[in-house]
């Protein structure tokens, strides 16, 4: 087996046992005394497709032994042969050598012979009472392996016949015949383009179908059948979905409630929910679509529980590294012995900077398998977006860019919540009803944006209105009243933007039942803090509202600048840090009373004394000189101040609030070469911390 | 099978070639040498298919489908005409002209079954 | 309630500890490991029964000062405390006593409810699943205090989950 192949191999048996327990599920499920036809046809499929990607990956044991398993199938999904209680047992039976034959498989091995005999016995009892075999297909790998390599398992096909088929004396009734042949044929005739009576020409053809074709042939075969009646583009064949792909729901309905692909669509024609949709044009009861529904939702689950994905190129940097690190072991080995040398001591340090490097690059390597493309939580936006404009009465369309844009895996869950609120405020609470648009001269289909996209270091994902935008008299109002501002204050346009992420803040007084719902703003904030990104909005009245997360390029590895404060070492993620300087004390003023600030290039930047601020004791005698660390979040400044900087350093970020808590002012902790516990700050946190002692003290 | 089928071209090797592959496969056969023969020996007859080549004296391929076409009892006969690989526009004439189909020379006996078995 | 969980089970496994004189015990099911002194690094504005977080394995782990948390005063000078690891309702916490004794079969049926006394200082009668008393090496009986791991962490101001500034 080539090495291509053995990197699938894991997949199939994943694949494989997925598909053995549904057997399984769908075996135990069914009602033998009204059995559903569609569940001998999911057998079936997984029979097949488990004997078809068994040849391709190199398992022919298990593809001959499932093959039997189909062959047994095919008369039964046929109708030919009854679902009996025995038989039932007897596959089942099938199911566990399934399991065993991979189990086996994965570990390069075959069948005990225990369960050779019993596999041989259960194929003589299948057979026994079976009607004729299927004819084995002659050999299943090579065109299995060929559509494998494709990924689809058929063809969805729209076939318009030509107007002068009748004419030409083509037999459209064998065409259909011998499409059969090549595998499971499923047919919507479409009648839609029969003309008027009055117009009819009977000798014209306005036949049309939607042909639904699970093969293992290739599209050659196909494209044969319709050699003669292929007529410029009235013929459309497209591969399906391949294996495991998440379907769409319309695929579903037609495979499993027989919906024609016409009827799917002229309902997405129309810009509506599909499923309600099929439900009003009677094609299709509503149970059948939620459990279509339920059966999407199962398999994207089932789609993004499962394994990522990772280019060979990767692993194999990786392997590369691992190997370049046991050198560097060995060399730091042999430095050892000969430490107290000056040869020891230059390999020693030679051996230190490699291995430098390579953790480094080992560090940045992994964290790239965990990178997913946005587009994860993307997908759910178009629907609930609709949806929200469908309920609010609303027309809302939804632009979307950068989904292949990559995030680390971790983000991308806690991304959801956040996510979806700020599209449903958007549209809610953002966006004006039709009237108000047309009123103050705007188009009346609002329109959202989602970006995603990498900037130097950070992800940024953007929720763009072009709604009304944030009401700042409104919201400094609201601020005063909650006691969120200073009367007299003066906050900047972009400070007060921000406030609507304070806890309990909605400038909007009836809390709409949409985003009444689930997280609120602060939550949002939160998430996003957690993730050790910020968030930025714009906003210009009448024209709409920009929210900005910036997020970190993945989150368990931080830059961070070490400091002591005290006796304790504190992190400072270094993407907040603009700068650490020393100052004189005396540069130091005094305002308000206790409020220090220094004067930097001009500006008046406030002071905060960690070791207070922290609790970590009283100020120690002010030495002569002070040394500063200047952060900046949210658009404002502070200089803290510390004892020592101890070096900038990568950090694992690790969570306090596993077995503790969140505490304010720190996002997180980390282990430091020594073993000790390092607290990572949180630059806004501290920042609001200081304010409200600030304001305690006043 | 009962099916019977007329074959035209004025090549008596390629005729019997036709005449002998489809009789092996249980078809009755008709031969006629050009389109006026075929005309004449088609009249009255119930035919399952006709295979006509293009190039032949008398009356070519593609005006024999087009007056079989015609003919109220050929009007939807499945017609295949015998065209060359290097002449791809004859499909589209014959199509035109109301043939089904084509098969494309030179063809193995197994190809022509196929094909035959595909309009009939 | 103040039965104990084991009541209606066979002997219950505890383990033994002192502080500040006093003989306590805890279920040996909640106990993860017995760790010695660890680098503690101060959670600011952390209340002194919780004062930090240690290393335990590359997780970040609380630790709980018992003595501050039953008020018993600081630890003498010479005493080496040891860190008991428990996990409670799904969270692993260390818990710093003086000296760890033993391991016991207690018989449930030994065990009393803890009386109404007013002099065991600023721990709750509500910590203590029960009283169990212990015969001395020199004879004179050892009253064991049973602690209730659950209550004492489920109290509110331990584990409230915002401890945001007043």
């Amino acid at each position: 087996m080539s090495d291509a192949m053995a990197q699938f191999r894991d997949a199939f048996f994943e694949e494989a046992t997925e598909l053995a327990d549904g057997m399984e599920a769908t075996l135990l499920s069914m009602d033998l005394a009204a059995v559903e036809v569609e569940d001998l046809h999911t057998l079936f499929r997984a029979a097949h497709s488990i004997k078809g990607n068994a040849a391709t990956f190199g398992f022919p044991e298990v593809a001959a032994f499932t093959h039997k398993l189909e062959s047994t199938l095919e008369p039964v999904r046929q109708g030919n042969r009854p679902m009996t209680s025995e038989l039932r047992e007897m596959l089942l039976q099938g199911v566990d050598l399934i399991r065993s034959h991979l189990h086996q498989a994965r570990r390069g091995e075959s069948l005990s012979p225990r369960e050779q005999q019993a596999q041989a016995e259960l194929i003589t009892r299948l057979q026994a009472d079976a009607g004729a075999p299927l004819p084995a297909p002659s050999t299943p790998a090579a065109p299995a392996r060929d559509q494998a390599m494709k990924g689809g398992t058929g063809f969805s096909i729209r076939f318009e016949a030509p107007l002068d088929a009748f004419r030409r004396g083509v037999n459209l009734e064998r065409l259909f015949r011998d499409l059969a042949k090549l595998g499971h044929l499923q047919t919507w005739t479409d009648l839609t383009r029969i003309p008027a009576s009055n117009e009819l020409d009977p000798e014209d053809c306005h036949l049309a179908w939607d042909v639904r074709l699970e093969t293992s042939h290739p599209q050659a075969d196909v494209d044969d059948i319709f050699e003669f009646v292929a007529d410029g583009d009235n013929l459309r064949i497209q591969p399906l979905p391949p294996l495991g792909a998440v379907p769409n729901l319309g695929d579903i309905l037609q495979v499993e409630a027989g919906v024609s692909p016409a009827d799917i669509r002229e309902a997405l024609s129309q810009q509506k929910r599909l499923g309600e949709l099929l439900v009003d044009m009677g094609k299709v009861k509503p149970e059948v679509v939620n459990k279509a529904l339920d059966q999407q939702t199962k398999k994207r689950n089932q789609a993004e529980a499962s394994t990522v994905r990772v280019a060979t190129e990767k692993i194999d940097r990786l392997v590369n590294l691992v190997g370049e690190l046991v050198i560097t072991q060995a060399m730091l080995a042999q430095a050892s012995q000969l430490s107290n040398t000056m040869q020891g001591e230059e390999q020693m340090s030679a051996a230190l900077l490699q291995l430098d490097r390579q953790t480094r690059e080992l560090q940045e390597r992994v964290m790239g398998i965990r990178m997913v493309p946005v587009e994860m939580v993307f997908s759910r936006f178009p629907r609930m977006v609709h949806e929200l404009g469908k309920q609010l009465g609303k027309d809302v369309e939804l632009i979307m860019e950068g989904q292949a844009t990559e995030l680390d895996k971790t983000f991308i869950e806690m991304l959801v919540d956040p996510l979806t609120h700020l599209v449903r405020n958007a549209v809610d609470h953002g966006m004006e009803t039709k009237e108000e648009r047309q009123k103050s001269g705007k188009p009346s289909m609002g329109s959202i944006a989602l970006r995603a996209s990498s900037r130097g270091g950070h992800i940024h994902i953007e929720v763009k209105d072009d709604g009304k935008g944030l009401n700042r008299d409104r919201i400094y109002q609201k601020a005063l009243d909650r006691g969120l501002l200073q009367p007299g204050s003066r906050p900047s346009d972009e400070e007060l933007n921000l406030l609507i992420f304070e806890p309990g803040f909605s400038t909007v007084e009836q809390v709409s039942d949409l985003s009444g719902r689930g997280v609120g703003m602060d939550v949002v904030r939160q998430n996003v803090r957690s993730l050790g990104g910020r968030i930025e909005v714009e906003s210009e009245p009448g024209r709409g509202t920009l929210i900005r997360l910036v997020l970190p390029l993945t989150m368990a590895i931080l830059d961070g600048l070490t400091v002591r404060v005290g006796e304790e070492i504190y992190v400072f993620p270094l993407a907040s840090v603009l700068e650490s300087f020393q100052r004189q004390v005396a540069d130091v003023q005094t305002v308000k009373g206790d409020r220090e600030v220094i004067s930097l290039r001009g500006e008046f930047i406030p002071v905060v004394r960690l070791l207070t601020l922290l609790g970590l004791g009283p100020n120690p005698d002010a030495s002569e000189r002070t040394l500063l660390v200047l952060v900046e979040s949210e658009g404002r400044r502070a200089a803290m101040a510390v004892d020592e900087l101890l070096g900038q350093q990568q950090v694992v970020i690790k969570s306090l609030e596993t077995h503790y808590k969140r505490v304010e002012g720190v996002s997180g902790a980390t282990i430091l070469g020594d073993g000790r516990v390092a607290l990572i700050l949180d630059v806004p946190g501290l920042m609001r911390l200081e304010a409200s002692t600030a304001a305690a003290s006043v | 099978m009962g099916h019977s089928i007329l074959t035209v071209d004025d090549s008596s090797t390629m005729r019997q070639m036709i005449s002998f592959t489809l009789k092996g496969a249980g078809f009755d056969v008709i031969e006629a040498g050009d389109g006026v023969e075929a005309l004449e020996v088609a009249k009255g007859k119930k035919l399952s298919l006709i295979i006509t080549d293009v190039n032949m004296p008398r009356m070519d391929g593609i005006t024999l489908v087009a007056r079989l076409r015609a003919l109220p009892e050929f009007k939807f006969t499945p017609i295949l005409v015998l065209t060359t690989e290097s002449d791809a526009s004859m499909k589209q004439k014959g199509k035109e002209a109301g043939a089904t189909g084509w098969i494309v020379k030179p063809f193995s006996p197994e190809k022509l079954l196929d094909v035959v078995n595909k309009v009939i | 309630m103040a039965t104990t969980e084991a009541s209606s089970q066979g002997l219950q496994q505890v383990l033994c500890f002192a502080l500040a004189g006093e003989a306590y015990a805890l279920p040996i099911i909640k106990v993860r490991e017995i760790q010695a002194q660890a680098t503690l690094t101060r959670i600011p504005k952390a209340p002194p029964y919780m004062p930090g977080v240690i290393n335990l394995r590359g997780a970040i782990v609380p630790i709980l000062e018992l003595r501050h948390r039953f008020s018993l005063g600081e630890a003498p000078e010479d005493t080496r405390p040891v860190i008991v690891i428990v996990e409670v309702q799904g969270r692993t916490l260390g818990i710093r006593v003086d000296s760890v004794s033993d391991v016991l079969d207690l018989d449930p049926a030994a065990i009393r409810p803890a009386p109404e006394l007013g002099t065991q200082g600023a721990l709750g009668r509500e910590f203590i699943a029960g009283l169990a008393n212990l015969p001395g090496s020199t004879g004179s009986d050892t009253m064991l205090i049973l602690l209730d791991l659950d209550r004492l962490l489920s109290d509110g101001e331990l584990m409230a989950l915002d401890s945001a500034v007043s």
